[in-house]
């Protein structure tokens, strides 16, 4: 087929023509070749129709939001802390990125880019921490929980402080164990909770390279809540897909203890 | 709710009716949409926070295209009762020619039809379409001339609401 100018016209620009690709001289060129090409035109009616219909049938303007949506996004949001391995993979994508980007908030912090930054990486890296390590299933930790006293040892020497685990049973809470990460460019240590109905929660302490103290902060990002606060010498975070007011009793308990 | 939850919760409305253009009934497009919503949150880490409309149809379109697979259903495979309402609102249309077009519609393959309502139906580009499914744009084109033809040529059969046999 082509147009009086002797330019092809194909079917993909007739598809193009009806659904609205074309700019505005090469549209009048083909409503001039549909005029005298009744093949064409035939087609370009018979698609139209088609678009009518389903239009007719689907098209309609969009559904309300159902009272009922905003409970499924609640619950399915809940979910999160069983994710699968597809979420680890997302997990892994992020921690990278989000390294980067801790280590260019490092480099800006050294460069006197503003004391607000080694409180600004804390809740970052806690919640990927969090993100990648307590949807492990298998390995959620490298030493676990039976062998407690090796674990804040090895730790507590890598992070260059004295560690322990404190004890969070009285809010339901136990030790599944920890692991060494990397935490703001030096050793951190991670220390995994888990209670009952398998919420997990982690515990996050590396030192801190401002050596000033903060007070007690809440982040919220993604569905992770994340509790933090440094002292002089060290950083301290806390994160899990919890309500706030839990995290937090939880979080009185090690700020309390450390 | 998050920042994330909230605009999950905006373009639901949209989600869903895109789930209903893919589906045979609503039961079906409603556990497309909750099973979107699900991997939605696991993949959430990776949504750049931007245009999370587009961002939710590819997780959509992914997961239709798995459950059914790219060519779409094998006829008959189930019966007239287990496949409830059509999914599609009142309209005041012919209800054969309603019946017509759906069934028209489900002998599409999964691949065809996704190009085709994200088209017609959620009014995208076909750059956009082709920067959502990851595909050169020469292969929406080809996929959305597919359709039309197949959808053509099931329209223009006349005995295309087959009664489903039971099994």
């Amino acid at each position: 087929m082509t147009d009086q100018s002797g330019k092809n016209i194909g079917d993909d620009e007739l598809h193009a023509y009806v659904d609205g690709e074309l700019d505005p001289g090469r549209r009048a060129e083909v409503e001039a070749f549909l005029a005298s090409d009744t093949e064409a035109a035939a087609l370009v009616a018979k698609w139209r129709a088609q678009n009518t219909a389903i239009r007719g049938m689907f098209g309609e303007a969009p559904l309300p939001e159902r009272a009922t949506d905003r409970m499924m996004i609640r619950k399915l949001g809940a979910r999160r802390s069983r994710w699968t391995s597809p979420a680890i993979a997302a997990g892994f994508a992020l921690f990278f990125l989000a390294g980067t980007g801790a280590g260019a908030l490092v480099t800006r912090m050294l460069d006197g880019g503003g004391e607000a930054a080694f409180a600004q990486v804390l809740p970052e890296a806690s919640k990927t921490n969090y993100l990648i390590y307590a949807s492990e299933v298998r390995h959620p930790v490298e030493v676990r929980a039976d062998e407690e006293e090796h674990l804040v040892n090895w730790l507590g020497a890598r992070v260059g402080r004295k560690l322990f685990a404190p004890d969070l049973s009285s809010k339901g809470f136990r030790l599944v164990g920890g692991r060494l990460v990397p935490f703001v460019d030096e050793p951190g240590a991670m220390l995994m909770y888990e209670n009952a109905g398998s919420d997990r929660l982690t515990v996050l302490i590396g030192s801190n390279p401002q050596h000033e103290g903060t007070g007690f902060r809440f982040a919220s990002q993604d569905g992770v809540s994340t509790f933090y606060w440094t002292d002089d010498s060290f950083g301290y975070a806390m994160s899990g897909a919890l309500d706030r007011e839990i995290l937090l009793g939880l979080a009185r308990i090690v700020y309390a203890q450390y | 709710m998050s920042r994330f939850e909230q605009e999950l919760l905006s373009v639901l409305p949209q989600l869903r009716r895109y789930a209903r253009s893919l589906s045979r009934n609503s039961e079906e497009a409603e556990d497309l949409v909750q099973d979107c919503v699900e991997r939605a949150f696991s993949k959430r880490v990776t949504w750049r926070g931007v245009n999370l409309r587009a961002w939710l149809m590819t997780i959509l379109t992914n997961l239709n295209r798995d459950r059914i697979g790219a060519q779409g259903r094998t006829p008959d495979l189930i019966s007239m009762d287990e496949a409830g309402e059509p999914a599609v609102s009142e309209v005041e249309a012919d209800p054969l020619e309603r019946d017509r077009l759906a069934a028209a519609l489900d002998r599409l393959g999964a691949d065809q039809r996704a190009v085709l309502m994200l088209i017609v139906v959620e009014g995208y580009r076909y750059a956009e379409v082709a920067a959502m499914l990851e595909i050169p744009i020469g292969t929406v084109m080809s996929r959305l001339s597919r359709a039309r033809r197949n959808l053509a040529r099931s329209l223009e059969t006349d005995n295309i609401v087959e009664f489903r046999r039971s099994r």
